[in-house]
């Protein structure tokens, strides 16, 4: 649907695809049995449905059905991967340790990571370059003997910046230690071959990929140990208790088959319009500073700072024409951590937009989108 | 998979059918309001209001304020925040908890056994009622929390928790119970009560599956801490995107429940319904089975709920299990106990707690209804009850 103003911020949320709202109503209207109550054929269906889509994910991601568990949503996740390993790991070795992260993770990460702190754990927050990428030296530097897990993610929920994943999970790898990605904004976006790759946790989020919310996805090495974050049923081989609701896992699956079966066609057309819309932009406010490289990035992100402007102004003149955000929408409109850790001051932070495309958006959309940026600032700046 | 009309669904307590209404919502949100409720812009702002307003609808139906009400993805998770969450704030102390607890409860007092807190267990009479006489005992220090089931999932028991709340807030105790069972029967004044904290799943009462909510004293509200970190949705308590669609939905679902639980001289009335109704005649009816007992309070029980030990006329026990599966050949649906742990075995944790004999532990059966039943076919039900029973003593 096209809304007034403009959607410029699909890397906050995306609509649910038709064929995914196709692909739920059975399991609305018919199969609404309890999938951990296979005492009946109500429940059997359910729970079967549930296998079906389960195994189907796996297959699609080249991983063991196993290795799936389903959660809430990427926090959830993040917070599982992350709380629920580090304490059935100090539980194993009797006493707390190092972990690694990147400052300019989304707060899902940084967060549970900061509650580690406070249990005693050591956290190292890597500061990246100036265009947002850390370096391997960087993280060998920071290695210490009782180190046990490295979190990076993907791609940047704010810049986009693809971080070299496969270099980090074979550097933890050769250590000997976990190594955990949030995909939330990378999984669809750009390919990712898990089994190759040998990333141990990844959370996904179904609202990202034109899925549910209140679904999401932990892939998790079963060789990696795990304490749950919530406790009761047997669901989930026991690591994510609750009953599973069956229609967003089977609308979760369908929305990560579309895609990962359209990958290539979606990362062509999105990045088709960004590259357009960031011409355009350029063309017209020729002193725009990019957020995070440009290069290695996500096909539908754009992140930049307008200087001379006022931050508050700029967004407030700019949301009747076009929606938009100056981070992460979580952070709930405090300056952004990630353009702060790329060297912004909070004034620059401030007077940022983050941009992203979506499967909806057209070249016209960007024609008009470039317009009303650049009369804002044009008028801002006098 | 043939339609409700083809069937006749009696395991509410495992989970419901969607209202018609509710679905409708849903999809009405999903593709209308879809954007994210914590974004600043104008759509993110769209979707907050529903958002908002659906937290609204769910404290009006329980007289509390917006703030008291948390949005979690089921009772399970609220559960655990309402424990976990108040123990992470606290020095280990002790924790009480019955001896007929949802599977979810005795797994959290358990998680909690790592952290130095001790569990003891509040026994129950023949009858699944808590044994009152212990409350002084029990209420005592250490204990610094208490969890109790309102309605028993699997033998319908309603415990006084307003009598147990009382007295836990004079005492300054944590008392956190676990009315998933409950709602659907009505609903209630929860500032009348001084519950601490109650958690329901949407689902239970033909909401969606996968959100439910966690109610709190407002004077609890500072001293939850929460068990996943993020985005600080939800008060800063509940991390994560909510899904508007689903919380709109469980609003929805509340809305269609018109009865209301009275509090009465501190006496719990439910409210006589077309389900209570339903419930009473067909209980009657199968009590002229020989050889099927009720379980559970006689009284003081889930109006919704049957909850029966069935042996052959002959007196012998028959396996719950085998008598699910005879009736779903009928298109009778019903459960032999917790959906939550039918997964491990065949015994009841439950059916021991109100010390059933050995011999009958397996052979429990558990009727539930809702409001989906307008008219039950009493005859065809109990013949073919009788009848699969029959047909089981000879196997």
């Amino acid at each position: 649907m096209k809304t007034t103003p403009l959607a410029f911020d699909y890397q906050s949320t995306t609509p649910c695809s038709e064929e995914v709202l196709k692909a739920m109503s059975p399991y609305w209207t018919e199969v609404w049995g309890n999938p951990s109550s296979k005492q009946n054929r109500l429940g059997l269906n359910a729970s079967a449905a549930i296998t079906v889509a389960r195994d189907k994910l796996a297959a699609l991601l080249d991983v063991p059905s196993k290795q799936l568990i389903f959660t809430s949503g990427a926090t959830e996740a993040n917070n599982l991967a992350l709380l629920g390993h580090a304490r059935a790991k100090a539980l194993e070795y009797g006493r707390p340790g190092h972990l690694i992260t990147i400052s300019t993770e989304h707060h899902a990460v940084i967060q549970p990571l900061r509650q580690l702190q406070k249990e005693g754990f050591r956290v190292t927050e890597l500061t990246p370059n100036s265009d947002g990428m850390i370096t391997l030296d960087s993280l060998k530097n920071v290695f210490s003997e009782d180190t046990f897990l490295v979190s990076a993610m993907v791609a940047n929920n704010e810049i986009g910046v693809l971080q070299p994943i496969p270099e980090i999970a074979s550097l933890c790898k050769s250590r000997g230690i976990t190594f955990h990605s949030d995909v939330a904004q990378g999984f669809g976006n750009v390919p990712i071959d898990f089994k190759k790759i040998g990333i141990d946790f990844a959370s996904i989020s179904g609202h990202k990929l034109y899925g549910p919310k209140g679904i999401g996805l932990l892939i998790a090495n079963e060789t990696c140990s795990l304490m749950p974050l919530q406790w009761g049923g047997n669901q989930e081989n026991g690591i994510r208790a609750g009953t599973l609701p069956v229609p967003l896992v089977v609308g979760f699956v369908k929305a990560a088959e579309l895609a990962i079966e359209h990958l290539d066609v979606h990362y062509k057309y999105l990045k088709d319009l960004r590259d357009q819309l960031w011409q355009g932009l350029n063309n017209e406010i020729p002193d725009l500073i990019i957020n995070g490289s440009l290069e290695r990035r996500l096909p539908n992100n754009l992140n930049f700072t307008v200087g001379g402007v006022i931050g508050s102004l700029l967004h407030k003149q700019l949301r009747p024409l076009i929606s938009c955000s100056s981070g992460s929408a979580c952070s709930n409109g405090s300056p952004s951590h990630v353009l702060i850790s790329l060297g912004r001051t909070i004034q620059q932070a401030e007077a940022s937009l983050r941009l992203s495309v979506g499967r909806s958006t057209t070249l016209k959309d960007v024609d008009i989108a470039v317009q009303a940026i650049s009369n804002v600032v044009r008028k801002l700046r006098g | 998979m043939r339609s409700l009309k083809d069937i006749i669904y009696l395991d509410a307590s495992s989970t419901c059918p969607p209202h018609e209404k509710v679905i409708r919502e849903v999809l009405k949100i999903e593709r209308n309001h879809w954007a994210n409720p914590s974004s600043l812009h104008a759509l993110g702002i769209q979707a907050l209001d529903i958002l908002e307003r659906s937290r609204n609808l769910i404290a009006k139906s329980f007289n509390v304020l917006p703030e008291q009400v948390l949005i979690t993805s089921g009772a399970t998770e609220s559960s655990n925040l309402a424990l976990q969450g108040y123990a992470g704030s606290l020095s280990p102390g002790r924790l009480i908890i019955s001896s007929v607890e949802h599977p979810s409860i005795q797994s959290v007092a358990n998680s909690l056994k790592k952290n130095g807190w001790t569990t003891q267990h509040w026994p129950v009479d023949n009858q699944g009622l808590i044994d009152i006489d212990l409350l002084d005992e029990l209420l005592s220090p250490p204990t610094k929390l208490v969890s109790l089931i309102w309605g028993q999932n699997e033998i319908g028991t309603l415990q006084p928790i307003n009598i147990i709340a009382n007295e836990c807030k004079k005492r300054k105790i944590f008392f956190h119970t676990d009315a998933t069972q409950v709602i659907s029967q009505g609903l209630f004044d929860f500032s009348q009560l001084e519950i601490s904290a109650l958690s329901a799943s949407a689902h239970k009462f033909r909401g969606p599956k996968g959100i439910g909510f966690l109610l709190l004293d407002k004077q609890y509200l500072e001293l939850i801490s929460p068990i996943q970190g993020g985005g600080g949705q939800e008060y800063g308590l509940r991390s994560g995107t909510q899904s508007v669609s689903l919380a709109h939905g469980m609003a929805i679902a509340l809305q269609q429940i018109s009865f209301h639980i009275d509090i009465i001289n501190n006496q719990m009335k439910f409210p006589f319904t077309k389900t209570s109704s339903l419930t009473s005649t067909l209980l009657s009816h199968l009590l002229n089975i020989k050889g099927i007992s009720l379980t559970g309070h006689p009284e003081n029980r889930l109006p919704n709920l049957i909850s029966l030990i069935v042996c052959s006329k002959n007196n012998i026990p028959i396996s719950g299990r085998m008598l699910v599966r005879e009736l779903s050949n009928y298109g009778i649906f019903v459960s032999s106990g917790s959906a939550c742990s039918s997964l491990k075995n065949n015994s009841s944790s439950v059916l021991e707690a109100i010390k059933i004999d050995k011999k009958l532990i397996q052979s429990g059966l558990r009727i539930s209804l809702g409001t989906w039943l307008t008219d039950l076919d009493y005859d065809y039900i109990t013949n073919t009850i009788s009848k699969s029973i029959e047909k089981i003593a000879l196997t």
